[in-house]
């Protein structure tokens, strides 16, 4: 019975690593990263993975091993003893020096994603030129990009639902906006998630760096219809992009005759 | 104790057991989920004494016609007519032409946008069929026709003779794929009806939560399109469906494919058809006490030819949209507020914020106030507050104008007046435009009325960059 | 008071206990024999072990709904929009598919009931009365009335929340946080119309009935040892639960002050947390009449985050310190080795607690909020790790060179440990912000809490409840459907949460109800019908606990004080114990982890033990 039951214990830290060696194979792992920072937080999410694997191996091995060992029938006493100050020593300082290292490896990449100082300034988008304007309402996702005069807010802005368009390679900033409830703007390819908060205007940035159409998912709870929430992210070339807005734009000013079908 | 622990533990096992093959059963494809479509309740209504209004055997009948017209929701499917089959049209089959058992209701560029679109849609099966990864290939439930194909493709090639060939054939299965009227109805099942209702009544299990209440399709009359108060275009359908309908509960579908979505509009097209029909039949008896097949037969190609001839009302501009000036805006302005040409304000109110004193009654007695109007399905309808700026019919200018022109279906706002020319439509859109907009919008000289107004967007954020 | 009082009297600590309240005790020769009616004795009872039992009882029948609540949810995510098996009955018009209002309802509902009427209740109201006054040497807590009115206060929020799944609209449907504007306007959600408010009463009602608890636990903590038990002598669940105790008394008033505010924005429309010009549903919130101009409503979404996770972080430890304290008292008993690193843990604990305080921005981290506050929030965050840490390894170290015998209890706890561990490191994710991004509202946070929550404290539940049963009813669990139990609850729990970390890390969202139209989440449906299966069966071996523990109550093994041969208090009273609990004098002249000592022949020594 002893067996069994450490067996069981065993079989954690071994079923458990070895799921994670074949997420990929089942491919429950990392969506493809194609954002400028994605791959600092992938880097930083398997670095805390390799420090959580070895602390979760060694300790779920040593609870197997003393759980078969001292569960042995055995004649004498068990050992007495209240505890050791040395030891507690060790496993206080050593796990405080590795968390204090985790804490601090993750900053500069949290600061550089979203403290607004180091917003992009210099391209051709920032907090005070932003792409467009990112509505959230229950249910859907509405993108504003400024018409002809660059400035959002105005009768010559064009809108449109579900596909937010941006270049690819470009430090894109726009603004996210809540009509209603708390909504977030999450695209699981860019690692990238911000709430939407109604009163708030809040700017985000990203620079996607691979051409494609990505998922935009609601990461929460915005009422009955969050599943429905969808939309998408179309990164394209700077010309297509360029193309898209025109046709976007002359969409926007059609007087109704293409839709004859 | 011992034997008694043994009782325990092999009734305990039998219930595990038991439980737990029930479970496992759940592992194979559920049973088809059963809904029925059932009669409208105006049919269906009694008089005080518990009389129904239409003899219960006239209902049987009109069901049973209904069935034999539309079918069920598990085989939906719309009768053919004699001369339908003699000229080989079928409106069962809108992708393929007239003449070929289909309706040909697309061209030759549509398909092909279809196809495009499918490849996008489509974008994961198709990367694994490229790396012959077929075993990864994975189809929603609610495309069972799809499933189907893709097994029986799969089932008539050995895994070790699968060649570029099939690998062709596969794609091909994908990419010019268009949904059967029964797959578009399991998909209308799982994302549409607990809104929309199984008969597309709007009255699904979820609508008595939403404002403004689900579209009913059933009397053929939808607000937002193109063609005014008449039945809708297939591509207004589809614009509902693939832009959504802002500032209410209708999302964007735009997540499907756009064969989806007009396989989609195929069947709001029959559920909206069936609906017509059950109203055109009621009235006939209504008037004639009693039911014929001729009857049947008639309403049917009735209701048909009203969605046949939708196109033909269909509302353009010709030449190029005027843009916005500060004369037009204030143009627009001064005919808002005209009671004797364009009169919006009576019901807009004089602000746009839809409080105009027509729209509203005071209850004498409690004095309470209560919205005037109701629309075509009966419930109050109060007008827009053009400063939040949302337009569900669509904020480009043309939508405005068309709005404007037509009205709207179903509602009291009205068709323009004839006396309004386009120009002074185009005024008035380009005024309301503004409403809700931040007030240097168009950049004009700081002379008219809009320059004033904060709007309900830009309150509380931040302040206006120059 | 007491007709037959000998010179050892029992109620020598009990001045204050009127005669009349309580059961008379039935395996007492000496105490008055004037018997209370069945109300008296078992519903409306000042007796700290009844009221334990009321708790107890009344979570386990709450687990069973918030258990069929999971299920269904299961159900959903591995076969989305398919009949749904008994529950189709109430959705016709679907064919038996659930609506999406109805998920959303039951995600919430599960998330509230587990927290706030399962594990809450079990561990300080069904452990923390129960054990308290006995593993202290206290006749009865020290206000046996508020007790009383503690137990009978969660009447109304059993009331309450069960009376929202009847109303207009369905249960309330924001997510256990209930994050406004969602749950504060009523057009926002369906579950926002009344079900909502039914929430928030209930909500309210069982604080006041925790704060009730808390006060008495604490007073009865620190004013009711037995002589010569100096805190440092307390078992470890005891200190468990006293920490405990200070959280609750100090977040709670934090929570009941949002709750009512909450209210207030309900049904006064005071705006405490609804923002100027919402337009919801085609409802502009703060306006009463049609067509009316926005009012300036002014409130801010993120006041009630923060005033949410100021108690509901520190909830969380509410949830896992008593946890650790019984794992503790049960690895230490049944490996025979006194506690390793007795001190080093009251410190972890009080340590966890009072960083408990100063990390709930870690649930905001994508909120909005300040990203510099995120980054101090981090560190905090990153810092209660270690605490735990040290638990873990003293923990290891009480097992090292034990003499350990595997009975239930004890390969419950050992599953505490083993499954803590992978709750506790998950945990360092969702820590680091820039991690925390991605993770945020991901289906690892949903492995975490459920390893921390229901592998964790739950199992350490069932321990708790195999360990101290014999002191309850005076029996035995049947062993050998202990470990039944005990194997597949094991298994089937690891296998259905441990995938959801790798959803996660696929991005999956918590709280979707049909997450696989969206092509990026396609393919992690199999993943979801694996877990949803082994979810089934693993509810589905809970027959046997239920079988054992109702089997056990009336036929099980008698026992007499001490079959484990533990070393503290508790089991110096008789089984079950009396009115009055213990029918010796006590004192103490050790802590309560005396065992294998090589000064005695047996290998354990009683706290009341003179050398």
């Amino acid at each position: 019975m002893r067996l069994l039951f450490s067996l069981m214990l065993l079989a954690v830290p071994i079923l458990g690593v070895w799921t994670f060696l074949k997420a990929d194979e089942w491919h429950t792992w990392f969506p493809q990263n194609v954002s400028s920072f994605g791959g600092e937080i992938d880097g930083l999410f398997n670095l805390i993975l390799y420090m959580v694997a070895f602390t979760f191996v060694v300790t779920e091995v040593c609870l197997a091993w003393f759980v078969f060992k001292y569960s042995a029938k055995r004649s004498d006493k068990g050992a007495f003893t209240h505890g050791s100050h040395k030891l507690e020593m060790i496993w206080t300082a050593i796990p405080a020096v590795a968390l204090l290292f985790i804490a601090f490896s993750q900053m500069e990449t949290w600061a550089k994603i979203k403290f607004q100082k180091n917003f992009p300034k210099d391209g051709a988008y920032s907090v005070e030129h932003p792409i467009a304007e990112v509505w959230a309402s229950q249910f859907d996702w509405r993108f504003r990009y400024p018409g002809d005069d660059g400035v959002l807010g105005t009768v010559d802005d064009l809108e449109t639902s579900f596909e937010f368009v941006v270049p690819v390679d470009t430090d894109v900033v726009f603004k996210l906006r809540s009509r209603d409830v708390i909504h977030s703007f999450f695209v699981p390819e860019f690692r990238l998630k911000q709430d939407a908060l109604p009163g708030h205007t809040i700017p985000v940035w990203f620079r996607a760096t691979k051409t494609g159409v990505y998922d935009l998912v609601c990461a929460e709870l915005c009422g009955w219809g969050h599943y429905k929430m969808a939309g998408s992210v179309r990164v394209v070339s700077a010309e297509e992009f360029k193309t898209r807005m025109a046709a976007l734009k002359a969409e926007w000013f059609s007087n109704g005759k293409e839709e004859g079908q | 104790m011992r034997s008694e622990s043994r009782s325990l533990l092999v009734a305990a096992l039998c219930i595990v057991g038991a439980s737990w093959s029930c479970q496992l059963d759940t592992d194979r494809p559920a049973a088809r989920p059963v809904i029925h479509y059932s009669l409208s309740e105006a049919t269906r209504a009694t008089s005080p004494e518990g009389e129904p209004l239409v003899p219960l055997d006239v209902q049987a009948n009109v069901a049973g016609s209904l069935e034999m017209l539309f079918g069920t929701p598990a085989h939906p499917q719309f009768m053919l007519l004699d001369e339908w089959k003699e000229s080989g049209f079928d409106l069962n089959w809108p992708q393929y032409p007239k003449g070929d058992q289909g309706s040909g209701e697309f061209s030759e560029s549509d398909l092909a946008s279809l196809a495009t679109d499918n490849a996008r849609y489509f974008r994961t099966p198709l990367m694994h069929i490229e790396a012959g990864e077929y075993e990864r290939v994975a189809i929603h439930s609610w495309s069972p026709d799809l499933q189907r194909a893709w097994a029986a493709l799969l089932a008539e090639t050995a895994p070790e003779l699968r060649n570029d060939e099939f690998k062709a054939k596969a794609k091909a299965l994908f990419v010019d794929y268009y949904p059967t009227l029964a797959s578009s109805a399991e998909l209308y099942r799982q994302h549409c009806l607990h809104c929309h209702g199984p008969e597309g009544g709007g009255d699904g299990p979820t609508a008595r939560f939403l404002n403004p209440l689900p579209r009913d399709y059933r009397q053929g009359t939808f607000k937002f399109t193109a063609v005014g108060k008449g039945t809708p275009r297939r591509a207004d359908l589809f614009r509902i469906l693939d832009e959504g309908v802002t500032g209410t509960a209708m999302p964007s579908f735009r997540r499907f494919s756009k064969a989806q979505l007009n396989g989609l509009v195929d069947y709001v097209r029959l559920l909206s058809m069936r609906g017509m029909v059950e109203r055109s039949l009621v009235a006939t008896f209504a008037e004639e006490e009693a039911l014929t097949s001729g009857d049947v037969v008639a309403a049917y190609s009735d209701v048909w030819s009203k969605w046949e001839k939708a196109a033909e009302k269909l509302l353009v501009f010709e030449g190029e949209v005027p843009h916005p000036t500060p004369e037009s805006i204030a143009r627009g302005r001064e005919l808002f507020l005209d009671a004797k040409s364009a009169n919006c304000f009576s019901c807009h109110g004089p602000e746009g914020r839809g409080n105009g004193a027509s729209a509203f009654v005071t209850d004498p007695q409690s004095g309470e106030v209560k919205p005037a109007y109701k629309d075509d399905w009966g419930h109050d309808i109060i007008p827009r507050n053009l400063r939040y700026g949302i337009f569900r019919g669509g904020r480009r200018p043309i939508d405005l104008f068309r709005r404007i022109k037509n009205g709207i279906a179903g509602t009291p706002m009205p068709e323009a007046p004839s006396s309004l020319t386009a120009d002074d439509i185009w005024a008035l859109v380009h005024y309301v435009g503004t409403l809700s907009e931040r007030p240097q919008l168009v950049h004009a000289p700081a002379h008219d009325a809009h320059d004033s107004h904060s709007t309900p967007e830009t309150h509380g954020s931040e302040p206006a960059k120059h | 008071m007491n007709p037959v009082a000998t010179p050892a009297a029992p109620h020598v600590h009990a001045p204050h206990v009127q005669p009349g309240e309580g059961e008379p005790g039935t395996v007492r020769e000496h105490h008055d024999h004037h018997e209370l009616g069945f109300l008296r004795k078992y519903v409306f009872s000042v007796d700290h072990k009844v009221i334990g039992l009321q708790f107890l009882f009344s979570g386990l029948v709450f687990l069973v709904l918030g258990g069929l609540m999971a299920m269904a949810i299961r159900y959903q995510l591995a076969w989305p929009w398919q009949p749904m098996p008994g529950l189709a009955w109430m959705f016709p018009a679907t064919g038996g598919a659930i609506t999406p209002e109805f998920y959303t309802m039951l995600f919430t509902m599960h998330g509230t009931i587990m927290i706030f009427f399962v594990m809450i209740p079990l561990l300080t109201g069904a452990f923390g009365n129960f054990l308290i006054p006995l593993m202290i040497g206290a006749p009865d807590m020290a206000f046996p009335k508020l007790n009383m009115l503690g137990y009978w206060t969660m009447i109304p929020a059993f009331f309450f929340i069960l009376l929202g799944f009847f109303v207009e609209g369905g249960h309330a449907a924001g997510g256990w946080t209930s994050y406004p504007p969602l749950s504060t306007i009523e057009s926002a959600a369906p579950g926002s119309l009344s079900g909502q408010t039914c929430w928030l009463m209930g909500l309210t009602w069982v604080g006041v009935s925790s704060m009730m608890g808390a006060v008495n636990y604490v007073t009865t903590i620190v004013k009711m040892r037995a002589p010569g038990l100096t805190m440092m002598r307390l078992p470890l669940s005891i200190w468990g639960l006293m920490i405990t105790s200070l959280l609750q008394l100090f977040a709670l008033p934090v929570l009941t002050a949002a709750s009512i505010m909450q209210l207030l924005d309900r049904v006064l429309n005071t705006g405490f947390f609804t923002p100027t010009n919402l337009l919801v549903n085609n409802v502009t919130p703060d306006s009463f009449a049609y067509g009316a101009e926005a009012a300036a409503a002014g409130g801010q979404p993120l006041l009630w985050q923060h005033l949410f996770w100021f108690y509901s972080h520190p909830a969380v430890y509410i949830l896992v310190l008593p946890a650790m304290g019984f794992t503790s008292d049960i690895l230490a008993v049944h490996a025979r080795k006194p506690i390793f690193g007795y001190k080093p843990m009251v410190y972890s604990m009080s340590a966890i607690a009072g960083l408990g305080f100063i990390v709930w921005g870690h649930h905001m981290f994508t909120s909005g909020m300040n990203p510099a506050l995120g980054m101090t929030f981090m560190v905090s965050t990153v810092m209660i790790a270690l605490p735990s840490a040290i638990k873990v390894f003293n923990w290891l170290g009480t097992l090292w060179g034990g003499r350990i015998h595997l009975r239930t209890p004890m390969l419950f706890a050992c599953a505490f440990v083993s499954m803590f561990i992978i709750g506790g490191l998950s945990g360092i994710w969702m820590a680091a912000t820039p991690v925390d991004i991605y993770i945020h509202d991901t289906y690892i946070v949903v492995a975490h809490f459920h390893y921390v929550v229901f592998a964790g404290s739950l199992f350490a539940i069932f321990a708790a409840i195999y360990h101290w049963f014999p002191k309850m009813f005076g029996r035995l669990m049947n062993e050998t459907m202990g470990k039944i139990h005990f194997v597949g609850s094991f298994i089937f729990t690891n296998t259905t949460f441990y995938m959801m970390h790798q959803l996660g890390v696929a991005g999956l969202m918590r709280r979707t109800a049909d997450p696989y139209a969206y092509d990026v989440y396609q393919q992690l449906q199999p993943i979801n019908e694996f877990i949803t299966l082994s979810a089934f069966c693993m509810f589905a071996w809970q027959i046997f606990f239920v079988a054992n523990f109702f089997h056990s109550m009336f036929w099980g093994k008698r026992v007499g004080r001490n079959p484990w041969n533990a070393a503290s208090l508790e089991w110096d009273a008789p089984s079950p114990p009396g009115h009055g609990n213990f029918d010796r004098e006590l004192k103490v002249y050790r802590g309560p982890y005396e065992f294998s000592s090589p000064e005695v022949a047996e290998d354990y020594i009683p706290q009341t033990r003179a050398l």
